[in-house]
Order: structure tokens, then sequence, then C-alpha cells
């Protein structure tokens, strides 16, 4: 157990590795001079020469890599070439919309999500079920920014129930915060619900087949006893994994919701860095998602072995 | 439990292949606007006409018209277009890749961890930001769309082809092979590799699906493919802008995403049930002993 602990928590090192080496890389993809890219067509030879100067480009390439890794080991991700600030400031800023925007997705998809998948399997088989898991196909085939275009024309355009863009800040109160937020989490999160009701179905199906679930119906244990207090214990615990697993889907969602919603977020960030050719702010963006990803995938890894005591690794 | 008596079961496989049935129509349907898309498009999908600038649907436009005055309709038939082509190129590079990657990093142990390694690096970014990353640095076209997310994709079919690889390996049929003195390469090739391909096909459908959806979220941003050219995803990003004048710029892409998304999907299951029998017993909630 404490063999696999350590085990688990040192694999999360050579990713950090293999992720500080692709955002570097990444930008060193770009054909041609970044430093005249982001100079403009209109830059002088000598004020590319010392942008390329100040951003170390006329370094080699391994003594750049290294110069990175230091950088980050410090926690400095550089300065925006646009915004003229340490990249870790800009983000600092960004981040309230985007973590309140992919919190209430989660809830709202673990919300609709378990539940449906407890009732699908309870009632396996029948046209509950059915229906459910129809519904769940179409929820995974709608592209999340093509349902908040949907829900801004129905819910903004036409019933203008609610506003069809723009984000209010925590500052601005709770209440008008949530109700920017509504929109663009119920887009997000649907799309998550079908993925957590389709995992939530077949684990609880697999744990209703255990001998102790026959065990406590032959006691006479009354099915709702059953469904909720013996087999649910057990089948969440796949359900964990998937949250953590689609963090991923949900944070990259939050970057296409963020645009359609007009809200100031990550997402925002880097897709304004990447039309402006901003490319500390494109790195330290990706690097920390990529991070964030690493370190709740561990997390989940590691409740799942608190909650599942049946799990033994070498 | 044999609560799923003979007949429901008959029944539910019926069912099951209907439906995968419908998924195959709606992906033949796409693939046939593909290439036909220059005969029923109508219109040039660049054919701008200012006077009919955001006009509803008619008989002339049947999806109406956008902010130029371009024909939707055209629009849309030539993103199917676009849809496919990067759809079908992202498939194979991805496979290309990720077959190498498996196969080596399956076969030979001490590739495997360094390879391994590389895979679950690139698998802790978010698909559509390590694409918006590397669009950043290529620029925006067709070409480097395809390729920034055919590397995304990489890793997952790397890891498939090295999980059958492991298996295949200890089988008595490659052991054979290796005793009669078969090259390395051939075992690989003519062995091991035909052996691992039907997971890694159904995959392919959800790869499709994904890097069709890929290509639309990019474009909709404004970082996939340049904005005059027809896709989806750029119908959608005009959409956005006069979606309270012009409704048809959103609803139609919309649909025809999610026609297409749908019957990738419902045909990748079908697909599964038929090739990856280890796979039903999941979805199915049966126990895979």
């Amino acid at each position: 157990m404490q063999t696999y602990l350590l085990h688990r928590v040192l694999a999360v090192l050579p990713v950090m590795l293999v992720v500080a080496t692709v955002t570097f890389v990444l930008i060193h993809l770009a054909p041609g001079d970044p430093a005249s890219i982001i100079a403009g067509p209109d830059a002088t030879p000598e004020n590319v020469a010392r942008l390329r100067h100040q951003l170390g480009l006329d370094e080699p390439l391994p003594a750049q890599l290294f110069r990175w890794y230091g950088r980050l080991l410090r926690g400095d991700l550089g300065d925006s070439i646009f915004l003229r600030r340490p990249v870790t400031e800009a983000i600092v800023e960004r981040l309230e919309p985007t973590l309140l925007l992919t919190s209430w997705a989660t809830l709202i998809a673990v919300l609709i999500g378990v539940p449906a998948g407890i009732v699908s399997a309870r009632y396996h088989n029948t046209a509950v079920d059915q229906s459910f898991m129809g519904l769940a196909l179409i929820g995974l085939s709608i592209p999340n920014f093509l349902l908040g275009l949907l829900m801004i024309l129905v819910f903004g355009v036409w019933l203008r129930w609610l506003p069809v863009a723009g984000y209010v800040s925590l500052d601005g109160g709770l209440w008008p915060n949530a109700r920017s937020l509504l929109m663009p989490s119920v887009s997000l999160g649907l799309v998550q619900s079908a993925l957590i009701a389709r995992i939530t179905r077949s684990s609880m199906l697999d744990v209703l087949r255990e001998q102790y679930i026959l065990a406590s119906r032959a006691k006479g244990l009354a099915e709702r006893a059953v469904v909720y207090k013996h087999a649910l214990k057990n089948a969440i615990i796949p359900t964990l994994t998937v949250i953590g697993i689609t963090f991923a889907i949900l944070v990259g969602g939050a970057v296409v919701i963020e645009t359609v919603f007009n809200i100031p977020g990550l997402g925002r960030l880097i897709i304004s860095a990447v039309l402006r050719r901003d490319y500390p702010v494109i790195q330290g963006v990706v690097l920390i998602i990529a991070v964030t990803y690493t370190l709740i995938n561990l997390a989940v890894d590691l409740v799942y072995l608190t909650l599942d005591p049946r799990i033994r690794y070498r | 439990m044999s609560d799923a008596a003979p007949r429901t079961r008959w029944l539910r496989l019926l069912l099951r292949r209907r439906i995968a049935l419908l998924g195959a129509i709606l992906v033949v349907v796409d693939v046939l606007v593909a290439v036909l898309a220059p005969l029923i498009g109508r219109w040039e999908p660049q054919r701008l006409d200012v006077q009919a600038r955001l006009a509803p649907p008619t008989a002339a436009h049947w999806m109406g018209t956008d902010d130029v005055g371009r024909d939707v309709w055209s629009r849309v038939v030539h993103g199917t277009r676009l849809s496919m082509v990067v759809g079908g190129a992202v498939v194979l590079l991805s496979f290309a890749g990720g077959i190498v990657c498996g196969l080596l990093g399956g076969y030979y142990r001490p590739l495997d961890n360094v390879l391994m390694r590389i895979m679950d690096g690139f698998m802790a970014f978010p698909g559509i930001i390590l694409a918006i990353a590397m669009m950043a640095s290529l620029g925006p076209s067709v070409v480097n769309v395809i390729v920034a997310l055919g590397v995304v994709y990489v890793p997952r079919v790397a890891r498939i082809v090295r999980g059958s690889v492991l298996v295949i390996r200890e089988t008595p049929y490659v052991e054979a092979a290796l005793a009669l003195g078969v090259p390395d390469l051939i075992v690989l090739g003519r062995h091991v590799l035909p052996n691992c391909l039907s997971p890694v096909i159904v995959q392919g459908t959800f790869i499709f699906a994904a890097a069709v959806l890929g290509e639309a979220a990019l474009s909709f941003l404004g970082v996939g493919v340049p904005p005059q050219i027809p896709s989806w995803g750029n119908v959608l990003a005009e959409g956005r802008l006069y979606l309270q004048q012009a409704p048809w710029l959103t609803l139609f892409p919309g649909a025809a995403i999610m026609g297409c998304i749908l019957g990738l999907n419902l045909f990748g299951d079908g697909l599964r049930d038929l090739l990856d029998p280890k796979m039903q017993g999941i979805a199915t909630g049966v126990r895979p002993s």
C-alpha cells in the first residue's frame, strides 16, 4: 500500500517533465522566427534582434530548454508580450470565472448524471432505461458550444429569461454571478452528465450482479435499500474516476464555452493570446491546465484507494 | 442473473444493430454529401452577394445567407466535405503514429517505459488545449488542423495497441514464429499487428467524431481553418455574431454537426459490439472474466 502510494506520487514527476518539455517545444514548432512574428511586419531588424535577445531566443535550444525548466521550478512563467506583465498575474486574474464555471458544470453533471445512471440501472432494459440512454447518446453528440449557442437562442433571444452573454464577477453579488454562469454551466455540464450517467449505469449493473446483493435481497431487504444503500456505495467509485478523467474534457470545453458566452476566463485569455501570438501566455495557460489535470487525477486515484479497501496494489 | 430471457436479449441485439445501421446511414449520407458537394452545393461557397446578406431561407437559398451574402447551404455542404477530409486524415495520422509507438512499446520492453511516459505526458493536456497551442505556432490552415488533431490522438491509439500487443506477444503462435526464426519485423507486421486491429478500428470511429468536433471547435474559436474556407465551425462562428437576426446561421450547421457525430457514435457503438466482444461485456454490464 505504502509502496503503491509512493509509486503513484512519483509517477507524476516524469509526466510533469514531459509536460514542461512539450509546452516548450510547442512554441519552437513555429516555422520562422517567433521574434519577427511577435515584432510584426513593420519592425526594424534591430528591434527584432533586441526582442530575440530579450526572449532568450538567440541562445542554443538546449540552453533555452534548461532555462525554461529553471524558471518553472521558481514558479516564473515569464512576461506576457502583449499585456506587458507577468503571465502568472494574468492567469490568477482570469482564474475566478473558469473555476466557477467548471465547478458549477461538474455539480450539474453529477446531479443529473448520477441519478439518471442509477435509475437506468435499477430499471434495466425498460423504456425508462432506454430513453435515458438514448438521451445520453444524443447528449454526447451535441458539441457543448453548439448547445451554448442554442441555449442563448432559446433562453436569451426568444424567451429573454437570461442574459445572452457576459459575466458578472463574484464581487457583483452571488446571485448575479450565478445567473450569468447558469447557461454556460448547463451547456458544459449536460454533455458531461451523459458520460457520468453511462458509467454510473454500467458500474451499478455490475454491482447489482454481486453475491452480496443477492444476499441482501434474499434476507428480504426492500429493493430501495438494496439499490441505494448497498449497491450505490460501491458503484459510485468508477463514477468518481470518470469525474477526474473528464476534467480534461471539461476544461477544454470551458475554453470554448467562454468564447460563446464572452466570459473573461482562462479560455478567453489563451484564445486572445493565440490571435496576438503572445507565446508566453499560451505556454503558461497550457502548462497550468496540464499540471492541474495531472494533480486532479492523482488526487482521484488516492481517494479511490481510501474509498475501496478491496483495491490492493502491489 | 438470467432475468434477461433469450427473447429480450435477442430483441436487444436486433435493436442495437438497427440503431447501428441508422448510424451507418447517417455516416454514408455525410460521405455522399462530401463527395457530391460541388454538384449539390448549387452555389459557389465563396460567392458573395452583399445585396442578399443575412437573407432567411428561401427557394433560392435553402438555408439562407450569411453576413456577406454567401449561400449557407453551399457552405454547409462544402463544410461536410472539409469535416470528412479532416476526420479521415486525422484518423490515418493518429493510426500511423499510434500503431508504430504502440507496437514498439508493447514489443520492446526497454522502449516501453520511455514511450509510455511520453504518451502520458501528452495525455496530460486536454485535447483541444493541445491543439490550440499547436495551432498557435503552426498558423491557421487545413493541413495544420489535421496535424494538430492527429498528434492529439496518437497517444490514445498507442495505448490501445500497446495493451493488445502485451497480450499477443505471449501467445503460442508468436512464440512459435519466433522459435522458427522469423525476424521481429515480420512477426510484428504479420502476426501481432492484425490481431490488435479490431479495438483500434472501433476507436477510429470515435477519433473520427472527435476530429470533426475538434475542427469545428477550433474554427469556431478562430484558430482553425482560415475564415473564408467553408467549415461548420466557421459558419457557427459567424452565426454567433448574428444569433438574433439570423438564427439559420447557427441552426443548420448545428444540425449537420449533430447528425454527423450522432451517426459516428451510433456506428461506433455497433462496431464495438461486433468487433470487440470484451467491450460489449462492459457496455451491457456483464463482467468480463
